[in-house]
């Protein structure tokens, strides 16, 4: 397939184009290609999961996106991306040894065009994670991705985890 | 009770450094540890910082008791339990925010930011305007502060200087101060859930050290057993030229622990400047203004303590029973936190960032994010801790494995007689002036056993057997 702008694609195709790009993306995870993975990201990208917090003044619970000084339960550019990749290639990562069974569901994939050329998107997920016998945990919520056309694929700018969970169910040896 | 039949061993035995494991296990234990340790004991609540403004509050916990600390319009903090005196409903269901009242959803009642019932509903029908308000106030803790941190207790069974006893002195030299207008909280907390019971990770921070090069290896990208590839700063792995797993435990045995009666203690205490060269790397991959702030902060610790080599900050501690810290370099501030109790099998952690206030925007951004890549809940660090403390909750259920002991008898013998490693004297070690019992960070777990010394004294349970 020649590479198309995103101007030119239909909605359909798009659409269709950006949920086969989530699908795979959630198969690299699932199949533990975690260098692949990282790779979808472009190298100006962010990767970050919010806190949600209920206040009386803000429904949502969520803090402003370009607040820089506040904390987040993740907050990582590529480089913190990597770090975490040679974490987890590192045989004394115990939180993955063994390695979880993991599944990911994607669904309600949503698109809209932007007026650079690149893509907001959002998803929802659940991830069932499972260790050794019976530890086993569901996290669920929603992504708000960026996504950049690079040639006929894509690349990952931004992604926002908005996790449904005030009060985390583990800690986060899995990716999102 | 149960835990008194039989005589097999001591809870926590002093003279061996055994402790039974009953006492992460066990649901009697569990019950009495809410009465004798965290309803006697003062618990850190919160930072001044955390609510600024008169009518500011935010929930917690003290123990398995919901409360609100907050700020009353006489600029007094205050910590109530979060529990309408007529029915028992949860009165205040956001985390934070500012009100200058609250009113139960099931009643009615209302009670404002001094606890005090202030509106009844239908008063003249419900009540003929009898019923006696001072007497349906929220209960109230006993609250003290100590330099901007606030702690509170039920039934204090001493002053909160005697709780906090030798770890004023750190305190004071690191988290306490008015240097570059004090540390302040950075929103928002990270809470996540942790499995087994709430004194691992309490006995993790207060002197764990020897877990260090082993769990959190590949966080450090350091392979044990062979030579390996060190983590860089920049998220490459790079050929270790400093010879690996050894090297990075040499390095670590310029550290130092400290135990701080009673029963709190702090480690990885560096004089060598060590931290001041790393805290310098990061900052002249920011700005000008980093380094001077690095290096002004350093002198500003230096003038502080008074000591003749400067401690550069405890990288790990906690105050007896629930409040950890990590961090203390430039980048990190101070990360506090409170290890609330769960069940005897299961804990949280919701913790705190706080930065001097007056540290430079590109420090105070790179600050923000470095906490989250460490010790939390999807941090580099913190994520090994969470995946052992679930393997012992898996391990130490049934009878068998749960009448054994956990062992924290290491370094002892040394402890006992002042010896360094190899038998050497302790003179030449560099901790002249400050407060505390020291020993090698790596290499001694008589932090832990102090630890387990106050929780026995705490629990009246001090000679008794399982």
């Amino acid at each position: 397939m020649s590479a198309m702008s995103v101007e030119t694609l239909t909605a359909r195709d798009l659409q269709y184009e950006v949920e086969q790009f989530l699908y795979r993306e959630a198969e690299l995870l699932d199949d533990r290609r975690f260098a692949d993975w990282v790779d979808l990201f472009s190298d100006d990208c962010f990767y970050r999961m919010p806190i949600r917090e209920s206040t009386p003044d803000n429904p949502s619970g969520l803090p402003a996106e370009d607040d820089d000084t506040i904390v987040r339960h993740i907050d990582d550019d590529k480089v913190g991306l990597r770090r975490r990749l040679v974490k987890l290639e590192n045989p004394a990562a115990h939180s993955e040894v063994p390695p979880s069974r993991t599944r990911r569901q994607v669904s309600n994939v949503r698109v809209a065009r932007l007026a650079n050329g690149e893509v907001d998107v959002r998803s929802n997920f659940s991830l069932f994670q499972s260790r050794r016998e019976t530890a086993e945990f569901l996290f669920v919520g929603e992504r708000h991705d960026r996504l950049r056309r690079v040639g006929d694929d894509w690349r990952i700018t931004r992604r926002t985890i908005i996790i449904d969970h005030s009060i985390l169910p583990r800690s986060l040896s899995v990716f999102f | 009770m149960a835990i008194e039949n039989g005589t097999t061993h001591l809870l926590v035995d002093g003279d061996t450094g055994l402790v039974s494991r009953k006492i992460f296990v066990d649901e009697a234990i569990y019950a009495l540890e809410q009465e004798r340790v965290f309803r006697r004991s003062w618990l850190f609540i919160g930072h001044d910082s955390m609510i600024q403004a008169p009518g500011d509050f935010l929930s917690t916990y003290m123990g398995e008791e919901p409360v609100i600390l907050w700020r009353g319009d006489d600029g007094q903090p205050r910590v109530m339990l979060n529990s309408c005196p007529h029915r028992g409903n949860k009165l205040c269901v956001y985390d934070r925010g500012r009100a200058r009242s609250l009113t139960c959803s099931y009643h009615g009642w209302t009670f404002n930011d001094a606890g005090a019932l202030i509106g009844v509903p239908f008063d003249q029908l419900s009540y003929e305007g009898r019923l006696n308000r001072s007497e349906n106030a929220l209960p109230q803790a006993k609250v003290a502060t100590y330099g901007g941190l606030i702690y509170a207790a039920w039934e204090p069974e001493e002053s909160l200087e005697e709780h906090l006893g030798e770890f004023r002195w750190w305190l004071d030299a690191f988290v306490c101060h008015d240097d570059f207008g004090g540390l302040a909280y950075l929103p928002s907390a990270q809470k996540y859930r942790m499995p087994g019971n709430w004194k691992l990770t309490s006995d993790n921070f207060v002197g764990d050290f020897y877990h260090v090069p082993i769990s959190h290896a590949s966080a450090f990208g350091v392979q044990p057993g062979r030579d390996s590839k060190l983590m860089s700063r920049f998220g490459e792995a790079e050929e270790e030229k400093q010879g690996g797993m050894n090297a990075f435990v040499q390095r670590g045995m310029e550290a130092f622990s400290f135990s701080l009666p009673p029963g709190h203690g702090i480690g990885q205490v560096t004089f060598n400047e060590s931290r001041l060269r790393r805290d310098l790397e990061i900052a002249k991959s920011l700005d000008a203004e980093a380094v001077d702030y690095v290096r002004e902060r350093h002198a500003k610790i230096g003038a502080r303590v008074k000591t003749a080599a400067t401690p550069e900050g405890f990288v790990a501690g906690t105050c007896f029973p629930n409040m950890t810290f990590q961090g203390n370099g430039a980048f990190e501030g101070e990360l506090v936190a409170i290890v609330h109790p769960r069940g005897p099998r299961r804990h949280e952690i919701w913790q705190y960032v706080l930065l001097e206030r007056d540290a430079p925007a590109s420090v105070r951004r790179f600050a923000a994010r470095y906490t989250s890549q460490r010790q939390s809940a999807a941090g580099l660090i913190g994520l090994d801790d969470g995946e052992n403390f679930e393997r012992i909750e898996e391990s130490t259920r049934g009878p068998m494995a749960s009448s054994l002991t956990f062992n924290y008898a290491l370094g002892k013998e040394r402890d006992d007689q002042h010896l360094d490693n190899g038998g050497k004297s302790r003179d030449s070690w560099p901790v002249g002036g400050t407060a505390g019992e020291p020993s090698r960070t790596y290499f001694s777990e008589v932090n832990q056993r102090e630890f387990y010394r106050r929780w026995s004294d705490k629990m009246g349970l001090q000679g008794a057997t399982v």
